[in-house]
């Protein structure tokens, strides 16, 4: 029996926790730099975008009851592939969750804890994630259910707090560099759902397997929502050329907040809540790495794994040398990737595996009928 | 290639399935009464001389001043029979023995000494009389006509005899006859009924379990009207045989829940149990952790409420709590009062219960990661204050306020363990006097002592005992984790809590239920509905009634 299976509002936690702590840092300010005063314009059109291609990844999964990405990839191209797919696929996340942890312990470390190493930082993340590994897949998902309703309403606290101080002109030019820049070019903007990745490896862990296309639906239209609202928020209270600091996008936001005069800086209660944003982030992704391992090796064991897998995270974290480096990872390399890996290898492996399938349903059908023929000619 | 080799071996144990086996070399089986073990599982002799052997040596009869032996002849229908009764003094009805047990057996009374045959039926057919006559029968004779007791039972085995003259019965051996009577003439001094000690409430019931075990269930029966109320017995303990009781409503309560508690139960192997606290670290599903997984409760109405919404209740013979199970976090911020006031009051009462609950945890904690970390939190004339108390104190934060939770945790033990009229005094001398001398004396600053008082007056508002315990433990990880990392330490604290709360399990019920994972909450939420929307049961409970009441409950309202 598998322990590991989770509820639909789980499910719909885990995603939007992995897209939504990359809101938290600096993705807002690259979706703002990239379209500018079109970022509104430009995300309500990615989510869309994003939503038709889930809809249409649905469609392709139709035939793969219960399976996942890897399950299929084994299916198009026997086991070689399914390693294959599987190294990238843990690379990707392992690349992608080192980085962010970085970025996020350099900017605690800006913010508050200026003589702590940003590498104990990083440290004390992934081995809270570890910790939460051990005590498993079910204890994360509960963990990452009850905190992501305050992670959302906190993001809805910021929105409504600051609407006073918001600039409505600030939205002006509607289309900002234009038409090409916000709807063609800008349709690479897709990557801020690059961890949609999750919703491709989540079907065998479902309870109900009928619930996969409601997971994926509703976790991309609430991290489209929350997405729109930060960006909204930073492109209405700033002008454009603050937007490109250095710090995390949400943070600037936070520290315009004040309530009356009696309270007047509250950003630092938000950093509580980020950083179990990062907490709950670190351990999904873990958690997927690890599931993604197990599958490829005979070994049932699991704490070997977690703590490989815990050490290459943090060698990731220790790669980038300063702050530039760790931008450059965030913005392009993580954008580049995301397409690559998440659209366009995952969505190359669905076609091939759907159309295999329907091939060799389409032959089972040759095949009956003509026996049903030869009995038919023999009577 | 040793190397190699020792290197390949490494990462093949790494990978390697988890081998379970584990080999020790046994100890030696020790037993230090063993005699007795050897007289144990022994059937009742025909022979009284080789029962009352029996019975003497396994009672130390001869050195044992409250274990009785009292020989006689027994006189049944002209016949007499030698015979013995057995009993503990001090646990039995001495009256009842010599009115009820001794004298019909002794006495030679009329009808006893009648030695015609018992007539059934008598029928004359032409002037032929023909009669059946019952076969006299010494066990029945006795058992219908010579002991006018309600409570009486052929018992075979010694064990089972001599737990029941344990507990209060009284033995009957009679020669030639290979069975004992066992007869219920309990009556010992116990403690009366009294208004719960741990647990007040202004409006509820004012009964309190005492540390009888037969009492307890009897107040249970009384109020639960119900015959599908189901009161088993088990024996726990092996020098020490104790009885417990598993009670549960037959029709309400899972029947798995029910036979995993009897599971657990009679697979604790132990010498001997002294309480019901003891009980509850046998049956817990995570002795490691701090939290308690069974509710205990000494309120009878409490344990009534609990069994009708389909939970199993465990009472200790000797201890005058019961364990309710399974159960979930928010069970242990419940107040007895709440289900007696109206829900507007319940729920204001458990929100202020709820901020309780994080004060005690987290004030300390936050209060120095405020100050060491997010000091631009602070309304800036706050502050200053703050800086001003703290001039003069010459230790860091973090000194201070592990200095003043010690503190307070030696001042609320000494109270407790002081007798009663001195533990008022302790807590004068301890808070008011030493606390005003500390800060006079510049060793802690006032808005400490304010911020310790107050969390310390949040662990009172925590109904639970053992639930208050957890938090005082927890709030010392806190507090270093606050001192260390600010929020981002507080954070760490938090994840991690939750984490461990969420990989509970209490009697196969996820511990933060119905919350996480996210079920139909029915008659469980942590606020309360008004009574008659008090639909359903808990739906992690999985009853086998799911319902508490019909959609409309006040059908007068309906015309």
């Amino acid at each position: 029996m598998n322990n590991d299976k989770i509820g639909t509002l789980e499910a719909i936690s885990l995603v939007i926790i992995v897209i939504i702590s990359h809101l938290i840092l600096n993705l807002p300010n690259e979706l703002l730099s990239s379209t500018l005063s079109a970022a509104t314009l430009n995300v309500i059109y990615i989510t869309g975008i994003v939503l038709l291609l889930f809809l249409f990844a649905t469609k392709l999964f139709k035939p793969f009851k219960n399976k996942d990405i890897l399950d299929v990839a084994e299916y198009v191209g026997g086991d070689i592939l399914k390693k294959i797919v599987s190294t990238i696929y843990s690379l990707h996340l392992i690349f992608i969750s080192g980085i962010l942890i970085a970025s996020f312990a350099d900017t605690i470390k800006a913010i508050y804890l200026q003589n702590m190493p940003s590498e104990l930082i990083c440290l004390l993340f992934i081995l809270i994630a570890v910790l939460a590994n051990l005590f498993g897949f079910k204890s994360v998902s509960r963990t990452n259910a009850i905190l992501m309703p305050f992670i959302l309403i906190t993001i809805l606290i910021i929105f409504i707090s600051l609407f006073t101080a918001f600039v409505p002109e600030r939205i002006f030019p509607i289309l900002g560099y234009g038409v090409n820049e916000t709807f063609v070019m800008g349709a690479s903007n897709i990557f801020a759902f690059g961890e949609l990745l999750i919703l491709f490896l989540i079907k065998p862990n479902l309870s109900d397997n009928k619930q996969a296309k409601k997971v994926g639906v509703s976790s991309i239209l609430l991290s489209g929502l929350f997405l729109l609202l930060s960006v909204t928020a930073l492109l209405l209270l700033f002008p454009f050329i603050t937007g490109g600091e250095g710090v995390l996008s949400i943070y600037m936001i936070t520290r315009s907040i004040h309530f009356g005069n009696f309270f007047q800086r509250v950003d630092a209660l938000f950093i509580l809540i980020w950083a179990l944003t990062f907490f709950s982030y670190l351990s999904v992704v873990l958690s997927y790495i690890l599931k993604i391992a197990k599958k490829n090796v005979v070994s049932k064991k699991s704490t070997p794994f977690i703590f490989i897998i815990a050490a290459s995270i943090f060698i990731v974290t220790l790669i980038p040398q300063n702050i530039s480096q760790i931008r450059f990872a965030e913005n392009v390399i993580y954008k580049y990737s995301s397409l690559i890996v998440v659209f366009g290898l995952s969505f190359l492996i669905l076609i091939l595996g759907y159309f295999k399938k329907k091939k060799s349903e389409g032959l089972v059908q040759i095949d009956s009928k003509k026996i049903n023929n030869e009995v038919s000619d023999e009577s | 290639m040793r190397i190699l080799q020792n290197a390949k071996n490494f990462f093949k144990n790494i990978f390697s399935e988890e081998n379970n086996y584990d080999f020790t070399i046994a100890k030696e089986q020790q037993s230090n009464n063993q005699p007795e073990d050897l007289l144990k599982k022994q059937e009742i002799y025909p022979s009284i001389d080789v029962n009352l052997e029996y019975i003497n040596a396994r009672y130390n009869s001869l050195i044992n001043s409250d274990v009785k032996i009292r020989d006689f002849t027994l006189n049944a229908r002209g016949k007499q029979y030698k015979a013995f009764i057995l009993y503990i003094d001090g646990l039995v009805d001495t009256s009842s023995i010599n009115d009820f047990i001794l004298t019909p057996l002794m006495l030679k009374s009329y009808s006893n000494q009648d030695t015609s045959p018992q007539v059934i039926s008598e029928a004359i057919t032409n002037n032929i009389s023909v009669r059946k006559i019952k076969k006299f029968n010494i066990t029945d004779y006795i058992y219908e006509c010579l002991l006018p007791q309600n409570n009486i039972k052929k018992i075979s085995s010694f064990d089972d005899l001599v737990r029941n003259v344990n507990s209060g019965n009284c033995a009957l051996f009679i020669d030639t006859i290979n069975f004992a009577f066992d007869i219920d003439i309990k009556k010992f001094s116990q403690r009366s009924i009294s208004e719960p000690k741990n647990e007040p409430s202004v409006r509820g019931s004012g009964e309190a379990f005492v540390e009888n075990l037969r009492t307890n269930t009897s107040m249970i029966r009384r109020s639960i009207n119900n015959e599908n109320l189901i009161i088993e017995n088990i024996v726990i303990g092996k020098s020490n045989q104790n009885n417990c009781a598993v009670c549960y409503i037959k029709d309400i309560a899972n029947s798995s829940l029910v036979a995993e508690t009897k599971y657990r139960l009679n697979n604790i192997d132990v010498d001997y149990i002294l309480s019901c606290s003891e009980l509850e670290q046998l049956l817990k599903d995570n002795p490691e952790t701090t939290l308690p997984e069974l509710l205990s409760t000494e309120r009878v109405d409490k344990t009534c409420a609990h069994l009708l919404q389909g939970r199993v209740v465990i009472i200790y013979n000797g201890s005058p709590y019961a364990l309710i199970l399974p159960v979930t976090l928010f069970d242990f911020i419940a107040s007895p009062e709440d289900v007696n006031l109206n829900y507007h009051f319940s729920n204001l009462l458990k929100f202020i219960r709820g901020l309780a609950f994080f004060i005690t945890l987290l004030l300390p904690g936050l209060y120095l990661a405020i100050t060491i970390y997010h000091r631009e939190l602070i309304p800036t004339e706050l502050l200053y204050s703050i800086v001003a108390t703290r001039v003069n104190v010459p230790f860091p934060i973090i000194l201070e306020v592990l200095m003043m939770e010690l503190s307070f945790e030696l001042i609320r033990e000494a109270g407790l363990r002081v007798p009663s009229p001195l533990g008022s005094t302790v807590g004068i001398v301890g808070a008011l006097v030493l606390g005003e001398a500390a800060v006079s004396a510049n060793i802690v600053s006032p808005i400490l002592i304010i911020v310790i008082a107050i969390t310390a007056i949040s662990s009172f508002a925590i109904p639970d005992f053992s639930i208050s315990f957890h938090l005082r433990i927890s709030r010392f990880a806190y507090t270093i984790l606050g001192s260390l990392c600010g929020f981002l330490g507080i954070g760490i604290g938090l994840f991690i809590h939750i984490l461990i709360l969420n990989s509970l399990k209490s009697f196969g019920v996820p511990y933060l239920s119905p919350y996480a994972p996210l079920s139909p909450i029915g008659n469980n939420s942590y606020f309360l509905k008004p009574v008659w929307k008090r639909e359903k049961r808990a739906s992690f409970l999985n009853t086998k009634k799911p319902f508490t009441q019909e959609r409309i409950s006040m059908k007068w309202r309906e015309k």
